[in-house]
């Protein structure tokens, strides 16, 4: 619509009948960063023109499963934005698991220019994301999403390693693994290390020796005290409240004596897991 | 799916339960595995960690460790983080531009695909 239409529309009335006024190469932007599979959003919206007609905006994107960005433009007409949302239409995501940023930018390539946020925040199939909306929310605000992550399971003689994965962050809450030591004497002192990809940050010791032929079940939680409870072969470490960590870092079992024969298995963990983007 | 890692023989499934893909990296070399390395002549550490690993083997000779107490040697090798060769790192490297496809850090030595019913190697008591 020419800018003449709109200033006409304007002096016709009180007040223009919202904040968010759409040039004919405007458009919206949704970008979205997701690691569940199958997830579908939907975007709609609607757009008062200046012959007074209301057009409705909708539009789909399968964001990627990665944790990285997905882009995609939804052409709207020259107008007055008076409001929309963006919802999951497919699968069913937890929070934590598929934010979203709307925008409005101009012209529709991979270089359209951004001009405007209009909302951000993470949509589940009940959680519509709407907007415009007036704070939008970063995406480490909330509860995260509760994850609990079966590992992998080392080959004999091999220790533990888990990583957060690219545009993650996690908190981790609990951390379990089963250790079955082989018949060679020795006594294996267990630790959990935590480290950045490379360097070692925090070192959480059981401070128990585990002798030959045993297998004992280690647990580190946030808050735990150290305790060994003998006859039911359970270890308990702590680790650190609200701890946090990056991309890349790494949670990792250092086990002193262990044996070529040794057998870490049944890794199970519980993280609060956000999106960071990648 | 689940795989096998041919550089740590670590076992996976490469999907959750909760529908979100693992990314398995490899677990530096343990203890055992770097002593073992270090004895075939695999592994030469750098000048600072071999004088450690020298100060250890001499602390332990001279105080033979009681029955209870873990040697010096073994303390120290644990600190150490030795990366495995062909080591595999399947998470995603952040793309630089705005909707360029993320390829894996590192394939390393690849994975086997195991049978859909294996599971992980269950720990059985060796004596």
């Amino acid at each position: 619509m020419p800018a003449s239409d709109a200033t006409t529309l304007l002096q016709t009335r009180f007040a223009a009948p919202a904040l968010q006024y759409l040039r004919a190469d405007d458009n919206l932007r949704v970008t979205t960063y997701n690691a569940l599979a199958s997830v579908i959003v939907t975007v709609r919206a609607r757009v008062l023109t200046a012959d007074g007609t209301i057009e409705d905006v909708n539009d789909t994107q399968t964001p990627n499963t990665d944790r990285t960005a997905k882009t995609s433009i939804t052409r709207t007409s020259a107008g007055w934005l008076l409001g929309g949302q963006v919802f999951v239409s497919s699968a069913a995501p937890l929070i934590g698991q598929t934010y979203v940023v709307v925008e409005i930018v101009r012209g529709e390539s991979t270089a359209a220019i951004a001009l405007q946020v209009l909302a951000s925040g993470y949509v589940t199939s009940k959680q519509p994301l709407p907007f415009p909306m007036p704070m939008p929310e970063s995406s480490l605000d909330g509860p995260g999403a509760l994850r609990s992550i079966a590992g992998t399971t080392p080959a004999a003689g091999a220790e533990i390693s888990e990583t957060v994965p690219t545009g993650a962050r996690w908190e981790l809450l609990a951390f379990a693994a089963l250790l079955t030591t082989a018949v060679a004497a020795a006594n294996r002192i267990v630790q959990l290390t935590l480290d950045d990809g490379a360097a070692v940050y925090g070192r959480f010791s059981n401070q128990q020796n585990q002798a030959a032929s045993l297998a004992w079940n280690y647990s580190w939680g946030e808050g735990l005290p150290l305790l060994n409870s003998g006859g039911l072969l359970v270890v308990h470490g702590t680790l650190p409240v609200n701890n946090g960590l990056g991309s890349g870092h790494r949670i990792r079992t250092s086990t002193t004596a262990i044996q070529a024969a040794d057998q870490w298995s049944a890794v199970q963990y519980l993280v609060r897991e956000f999106l960071e983007g990648a | 799916m689940r795989v096998k890692c041919n550089a740590c023989g670590g076992v996976y499934d490469d999907v959750l339960p909760d529908g979100l893909q693992y990314f398995h990296r490899c677990p530096p070399l343990s203890v055992a595995e770097l002593k073992q390395a270090i004895s075939d002549g695999r592994l030469q550490l750098p000048p600072a960690h071999q004088a450690l690993v020298d100060a250890a083997t001499s602390y332990d000779a001279a105080n033979p460790p009681k029955p209870d107490q873990a040697p010096r040697l073994e303390q120290v090798l644990a600190t150490f983080v030795v990366e495995r060769k062909g080591a595999r790192n399947e998470n995603v490297v952040a793309p630089t531009a705005r909707d360029q496809p993320a390829a894996i850090a590192a394939e390393g030595a690849g994975v086997t695909t195991l049978d859909a019913s294996a599971t992980p190697a269950v720990p059985v008591l060796r004596g």
